[in-house]
């Protein structure tokens, strides 16, 4: 604390006041306009003579001795500077209004300065800070689930380091990238930034949704834009310092499937073969009482989660500031995946002269982390989350001993390495005896500098760099499957390694100007360059025989084998916005870009999209000023196209390459065809919206789209004759028509109680309007297929029909309706289950008691199926002979006239719509209970300003019908994903 | 305001040089068009017809048709792996048949760029020795396109005799992807079909002089006339395929092996004996095992749970000291379902190279066999059996029997009339080809139904009730054939009305 307190006085030091014994002292208080609350740090000064300064104090008071005919100019960064003639007075009062700029409902619309919210022509939603904040999720995004209509969020796996995926307003593209375009701090990034953002860093995150506000962006915006904004130093603040520390645990969110346990298991095994024995082993399991609960065994019932972190910001004059270093480290709830990360920010912002401004944001995080490399194997028996499913309940995973006097007993000290009864190792074994490591290191920086020549012209020039430096270690020890002399294959040790650049270089000229006082035009011109970059190198060695010597160096050198990519991309663009407005009332905006894309054939590479849209502010017409009930009423409109890019770098280029070698000699052959005519996937769209303030207590939006995707970009299929089973190309066409609705309640609101309910929801309606080759449709398998006139991804399977209680047969329904016993893919029918859901949305609860906050974020989604595949091995009697099941199979049919839903033994299973599941859900996404100490205790510390408790529990409950996991994963199928964790953290935050 | 201007200018200096370069190309990979110019760019895409060529022989297209077949049963503990192939409830969308589709595809395009290219290229300041090269490189492939269709009409054809006005598949003889869908073939008869391999296999004899050679890792003369003589049996051209097994034979550069210990280094160090074309293999350079879990070797636990296991009437048909059961059967116990363990054969034939591995684990990898000698004395028996007459010369099928037997440690055989002999001949067949991927295809041409029979350990086999003596298939069955991939059928409207029956 000594340390702060020093720090401190050194900052009060040196912006300290001076006096200067001259003609008259003049004395007053600095004052927010809006708050009314003096401002520490201003600087008041003579106009003409830069040694007459002064600052004010904590209470915004200064002094200052001036001539009597002097002119005091008062400035603070972020508020309008003030020109005050003194005329003789020795008391002068200020009211320091805030710079429009500033305000925190401002946003960022595409490229130029910030623009109230109020004036934003586009369509544009903006969640803040207080909902991402101290998340105890390492990816910030997650806590964008259920925020924004149309936005859906989805985190589909329980690692830690799992990001997020995210589609706004639909699935505009069918093979191209469907993220939105992220933006930080004005410079276009990967969606991965967010598992590098300190959530704490982050001051508001606009999502912007129609053509008006996302055409700038062109390229790449066809998916929306999601802009985020990191803190900077706010004015009117003594210097901050925050503290903050977080601690709790996750655990497993477990799937709704009885799983059998021996007793169930052994009478399973009668009910398939009368004749069954059970073998000594299985007869000892009994005796011992064994019946191992595997998934009690693989996941853990509590992983850690900690966070730390500290920022400093504060503002002065000619420069604001904002420095944070963090600490977040979470457990997964698997072994072998954690991740701790440290990140670092600091964001600059400085007035050099009156006409220059310059400034630097820079993002620096380290990650260490592993993942958990069986989780994502699927239906693999090292599979943490299958084999928690399918291993038999009578093999114990300890090893089992005798005592003394020869009675055998489970000896829980000792874990088993090899699992004889299922022919092989145990997976925590395997998973052990392969360590590895993984680091990764990015920066986000950005710095620009910002020429104001003549009055309303601003130039501006942005560098930014995003880059990752990653690296790999992954290695087996010589030992188990691996050991020299005996393993089934040699041990391995791999080491990789990436780096990644992408450089944009942005460059604008807006012009604003004022004609007749009420017509307001702002011009703007701008250029972007960006160049992306990504090398990767590997190498590998094999058969090493000593853990000791397990260097890269270290293998058999006969077997030593590489990897190494190039790959590199380039965006040019130019662009232009005109906005005019007339009287605050109505607003107009058009705006036009080119894109060129080194990504597409040689004659198209360019593109043109634009936009043009309008907004009227009814409620400032005349004729509106009697209406007291109506609050504020706005109608806009937009029409205008933008692009998507995102696909691989060379998938128009046809090449010949390696295939590998014969005989020692290199070996070509021919690699990917070509397609000079590749070029960008184009979406239209059409946004109309009205929003409204009624009665002092309600905001009401609702906003209609209409999106058409043109030329989609496919991987469309070829004859396999041609010796290719797909070439990328375009085309096809796709409808995304929904409407987002937003409501917030002020029910009540005194001084010391507010309450605020908010909620939003979207529907969208997605065609599939056209197809290549002219098709109607076009059967994908894994039971999707793309119909003209359906929406993508409706899942495209089998009907079944129950069970004949005949004869124990699984019956289907054929297209026509008519009963079968015969499985045929032809069968198959457009089912009206989509895997992406057409309803989403959110509910907010946010209830003020003076410092007592509590804060409820629902999310849910409606009509969204997934494939359960994980069920398809538990209720299939073929895996039950060396695996474990459902208990529902004691259902089965067993003798003519049983009615159940489980089919016969002999009765083949087959991939049908009973394994789509409705994976809708209600999900309490996040739960937090703050106190804030009263200021008066915190006063008579001295030098403690805040202090603040807090509590937050993530995935608190999901109410689903969905029998796996999790119907959070963003997929067609599940199969031994691993499941999503649920988080308690308490934490403290204190600030000076 | 000079300043002013100076930084205005710098700006405008800035703008201006941040314009990227549009025109980028992808590292490591050449332009098609450029891609032969010299004898070595021949060389390297030669090398790579090659390298497909090892991936292809082997693998799937030797296994899938043996695990289906009435060869082999699932265990208990196959864990469902081939089963739909073992089931029979194959369908058009599965990945095992349209794998191998799209693979032989694959190796066609391949040699289609390859020969584009070749006649494309101009040598005129090539010597003449590299011009004869690129020569016998076009032969090559031509072979190899004829091998590669003359397979896909082994896997989705009906056998050829009497059904020579049936569906073939589509012969594809020119590289140009393309999503125009008018620019497709359809399927054609099975008789234009193989009219193509004939008349593909002819320009590899003109083209390829390479003299044939024991263990050849290169395409020789002698591959094309074994390959020929395969197709002729097919054909139920007998005389052609019995003069060109007779070829072969009498050259005397395949001599069959003589002793146990000969024999059983040609399947464990991969010997050269009786192999007239064996693809180039190393520790760094694996074809496709032709293995499906026949053995499933645990050396850390010295433990067997293989996925499929040898019928019992596959054991009895060896006699005990025929060197191809004592070296190509294991007894053993073997861990079934349920952590049971049962005594039984296991097939060993592709315990594979110990050269091969990487560290002590059994890859279960040989150097791929494409053409043995033994094949081709079991096709001049057949050949002359049916019919077939040597143009010079005369052989006798049941000698040739013997002949081979008696390369195998296994007694003579006698018999009289022309079924019995062939009976003989299909029974042989299985001795010698057992997972080399013949027996579907045999059925086929022999007209025999596939039936499963008695297991050796019914409790060992998956579901014994239904894969034994009950499970039969007539040799018309729909599902001998494979089904065209449903994803060819949607890409391609011209063979959409063009499924085999059945699926």
């Amino acid at each position: 604390m000594k340390k702060i307190r020093l720090f401190l006085t050194g900052l009060l030091l040196m912006m300290g006041a001076a006096a200067f014994a001259q003609d008259i002292t003049v004395t007053g208080t600095v004052t927010d306009a809006s708050t009314g609350e003096g401002i520490y740090g201003v600087t008041v000064l003579l106009q003409g003579d830069n040694t007459k300064y002064a600052s004010t104090d904590d209470m915004g008071a200064y002094s200052i001795t001036v001539p009597a005919d002097g002119v005091l100019e008062v400035r603070f960064m972020g508020y309008a500077t003030q020109e005050i003639p003194v005329n003789g007075r020795s008391v002068i009062d200020v009211e320091m209004e805030i710079e429009s700029e500033m305000l925190d409902d401002v946003v960022v619309v595409g490229y130029g300065s910030a623009r109230k919210i109020t004036s934003v022509v586009g369509s544009a939603s903006t969640v803040n800070k207080k909902v991402i904040a101290n998340r105890p999720s390492a990816n910030a995004g997650d806590a964008l689930q259920g925020q924004v209509s149309g936005l859906q969020v989805f985190t589909s796996s329980g690692e830690p380091t799992e990001g997020v995926s995210m589609r706004l307003r639909g699935v505009n593209s069918i093979n191209a990238g469907t993220t939105p375009l992220i933006v930080l701090d004005g410079a276009p990034v990967s969606s991965d930034v967010f598992s590098s953002l300190n959530s704490n860093d982050i001051e508001n995150i606009v999502v912007m949704k129609d053509a008006s506000s996302t055409a700038i962006y062109g390229s790449r915006a066809a998916n929306g834009v999601i802009y985020i904004t990191t803190k900077k130093g706010q004015m009117g603040e003594k210097p901050v310092v925050s503290l903050r520390g977080q601690y709790g645990f996750s655990t497993l969110m477990e799937h709704h499937v009885d799983i059998m346990n021996t007793e169930q298991w052994m009478d399973w095994q009668y009910m398939a073969d009368p004749t069954f024995k059970p073998s000594a082993a299985q007869q000892l399991a009994m005796d011992l009482g064994i019946s191992t609960d595997w998934r009690d065994y693989f996941f853990k019932n509590i992983a850690p989660v900690w966070s730390a972190d500290m920022s400093v910001s504060g503002a002065s004059e000619k420069a604001d500031y904002y420095i944070s270093l963090g600490v977040f480290d979470q457990e997964g709830t698997l072994p072998s995946s954690f991740v701790t990360r440290y990140t670092f920010r600091s964001n600059v912002n400085i007035r050099a002269t009156d006409w220059l401004k310059v400034g630097a944001n820079v993002g620096v995080s380290y990650e260490d982390y592993i993942y958990n490399v069986y989780a994502t194997a699927g239906s693999n028996y090292y599979n943490p989350v299958f084999a928690s499913n399918v291993l038999m309940p009578w093999v114990s995973p300890y090893e089992i001993v005798e005592d003394e006097d020869g009675n055998a007993y489970v000896d829980y000290s000792s874990e088993r390495e090899y699992l004889d009864e299922l022919g092989m190792y145990n997976p925590n074994y395997l998973i052990g005896i392969q360590p590895a490591s993984q680091g990764l290191a990015r920066v986000n920086g950005s710095t620009y500098l910002e020429l104001t020549p003549i009055k309303g012209l601003t130039i501006r020039s942005q560098q930014n760099i995003e880059a990752f430096d990653y690296r790999m270690s992954s290695k087996t020890k010589p030992e188990g499957p691996y050991d020299p002399e005996t393993g089934e294959t040699s041990a391995q040790v791999s080491e990789s390694f990436q780096r990644y650049y992408q450089m944009t270089f942005t460059n604008t000229a807006e012009y604003r100007f004022k004609v007749a006082d009420k017509n307001e035009f702002i011009i703007l011109l701008g250029q972007e360059a960006i160049i992306s970059d990504s090398n990767q190198f590997g190498g590998t060695a094999s058969e090493i025989t000593d853990w000791r010597t397990n260097l890269l160096t270290q293998g058999n050198r006969e077997l030593n084998a590489f990897s190494n990519s190039l790959s590199a991309s380039t965006f040019n663009s130019y662009f232009a916005r005109l906005s005019y407005s007339f009287d605050d009332k109505y607003y107009v905006d058009a705006s036009w870009r080119i894109d060129g894309s080194s990504r597409f054939g040689t004659d198209s590479k360019y593109a043109n999209f634009y936009s043009i849209g309008g907004m009227w502010d009814i409620k400032r017409e005349e004729w509106m000023q009697g209406v007291s009930w109506i609050n504020d009423l706005r109608l806009k409109a937009s029409y205008g196209t933008t692009g998507n890019a995102s696909i691989g770098n060379y998938e128009w280029i046809g090449t010949v390459g390696q295939n590998g070698y014969y005989n020692g000699a290199m070996a070509w052959g021919i690699g990917n065809p070509e397609n000079p005519n590749l070029t960008w996937e184009t979406v239209e769209s059409v946004n109309v919206g009205v929003s409204a303030r009624l009665w002092n207590f309600m905001d009401v939006s609702v906003e209609f789209y209409n999106k058409v995707t043109h030329d989609l970009l496919m991987a469309i299929p070829y004859s396999m004759t041609t010796g290719h089973s797909a070439g990328a190309g375009n085309a096809g066409d796709m409808l995304n028509r929904g409407v987002d609705v937003d409501l917030s309640f002020d029910i009540i609101q005194t001084r010391d109680i507010y309450f605020n309910v908010k909620t939003n929801f979207n529907y969208n309606k997605n065609e599939i309007l056209e197809l290549f080759g002219g098709r109607d449709e076009y059967v994908l398998g894994n039971a999707l297929s793309y119909h003209v006139g359906y929406p993508y991804g409706e899942f495209y399977n089998v009907r079944s029909a129950g069970v004949d209680p005949r004869d124990g047969m699984q019956m289907w329904y054929d297209k026509n309706g008519n009963l079968t016993k015969t499985f045929s893919d032809d069968n198959a029918v457009m089912t009206g289950k989509q895997m992406f859901a057409p309803w989403s949305g959110g509910v907010q609860l946010n209830f003020q008691y003076k410092g007592l906050y509590v804060g409820a974020d629902f999310s849910w989604m409606a009509g969204k199926w997934t494939i359960n595949n994980d069920r398809y091995f538990l209720i299939n009697p073929l895996f039950l002979s060396d695996g474990n099941g459902a208990a529902e199979l004691l259902d089965m049919w067993m003798e003519p006239g049983d009615k159940t839903d489980v089919p016969g033994f002999n009765s083949a299973r087959n991939f049908d719509d009973t394994l789509i599941e409705d994976a809708s859900f209600l999900r309490l996404k996040n739960l937090q209970v703050s106190y804030d100490f009263p200021k008066k205790w915190m006063d008579r510390t001295g030098f403690i300003a805040g202090f603040r408790i807090y509590a937050i529990a993530r995935n608190l409950f999901t109410i689903t019908k969905y029998s796996g996991y999790d119907p959070e994963v963003d997929s067609n199928l599940q199969m031994g994903v691993y499941p999503n964790s649920r988080q308690f953290t308490i934490g403290a935050e204190f600030t000076f | 305001m000079k300043k002013i201007l100076l930084i205005s200018g710098i700006f405008a200096a800035l703008v201006s040089a941040t314009s990227c370069n549009m025109d980028l190309r992808p590292a490591g990979v050449i332009d098609p068009n450029e891609s032969l110019e010299t004898k070595e760019d021949a060389d390297k895409l030669r090398d790579g017809m090659y390298n497909l060529l090892r991936a292809t022989v082997g693998g799937g297209y030797a296994s899938i048709d043996e695990i289906r077949s009435d060869l082999f049963h699932a265990t208990s503990s196959f864990g469902n792996n081939g089963g739909t192939m073992y089931n029979w409830i194959q369908t058009a969308t599965d990945g095992d048949a349209s794998s191998l589709w799209a693979n032989s595809y694959y190796v066609i395009a391949d040699a289609n760029f390859f020969l584009q290219r070749a006649n494309a290229v101009n040598t005129s300041e090539w010597t003449e020795q590299d011009r004869a090269s690129l020569d016998v490189y076009k032969g090559e492939a031509y072979f190899i396109r004829a091998y590669h269709h003359m397979e896909l009409a082994e896997l989705f054809c009906l056998d050829y005799v009497g059904n020579e006005q049936s569906y073939g598949i589509p012969y594809v003889t020119r590289y140009a992807p393309t999503s125009d869908q008018t620019q497709y073939p359809s399927r054609g008869t099975l008789e234009h079909t193989f009219e193509m391999i004939l008349a593909d296999l002819d320009s590899a004899a003109k083209y390829i002089t390479t003299p044939g050679q024991r263990g050849s890792d290169r395409i020789t003369k002698d591959a094309v006339t074994a390959l020929q003589a395969r197709v002729a049996l097919q054909m139920g051209d007998y005389d052609t395929a019995a003069d060109k097994a007779n070829e072969l034979i009498e050259s005397g550069t395949y001599p069959l092996v003589s002793s146990e210990t000969s024999f059983n280094a040609m399947w464990t160090s991969d010997a050269t004996d009786e192999s007239i074309l064996m693809l180039y293999a190393s520790r760094t350079e694996l074809g496709a095992s032709n293995d499906y879990g026949y053995i499933g070797y645990s050396a850390n636990k010295d433990q067997y749970s293989p996925y499929y296991v040898p019928e019992k009437w596959v054991i009895e048909l060896y006699e005990p000291e025929d060197w191809r059961f004592k070296n190509q059967f294991l007894q053993t116990d073997i861990l079934a379902g349920g952590g049971q363990t049962f005594n039984l054969y296991i097939f060993y034939k592709f315990i594979g190279n110990s050269a091969l591995r990487v560290g002590s684990g059994y890859n279960y990898q040989i150097r791929p066999k494409v053409f043995r000698i033994a094949e081709m004395y079991l096709i001049r028996a057949e050949a002359v059996a049916r019919g077939g007459v040597l143009s010079s010369g005369t052989s006798n099928p049941l000698s040739d029997l013997n002949l081979l037997r008696n390369a195998r440690g296994a007694t003579a055989l006698s018999g009289t009339g022309d079924e019995q002999i062939l009976s003989l001949i299909l029974e042989e067949r299985v001795r010698e080809l057992i997972g080399e991927g013949f027996r579907i295809q045999d059925l086929k041409r022999f007209r025999v139904n596939l039936q499963r029979n008695t297991a050796q350990v019914p409790e060992a086999i998956y579901m014994p009730t239904s894969n034994q003596e009950t499970f039969e298939k007539s040799y018309t069955d729909d599902r001998m054939l494979y089904p065209i991939p449903q994803t060819e059928l949607d890409a391609n409207p011209n063979m959409a009305a063009q499924q085999n029956s059945g699926y």
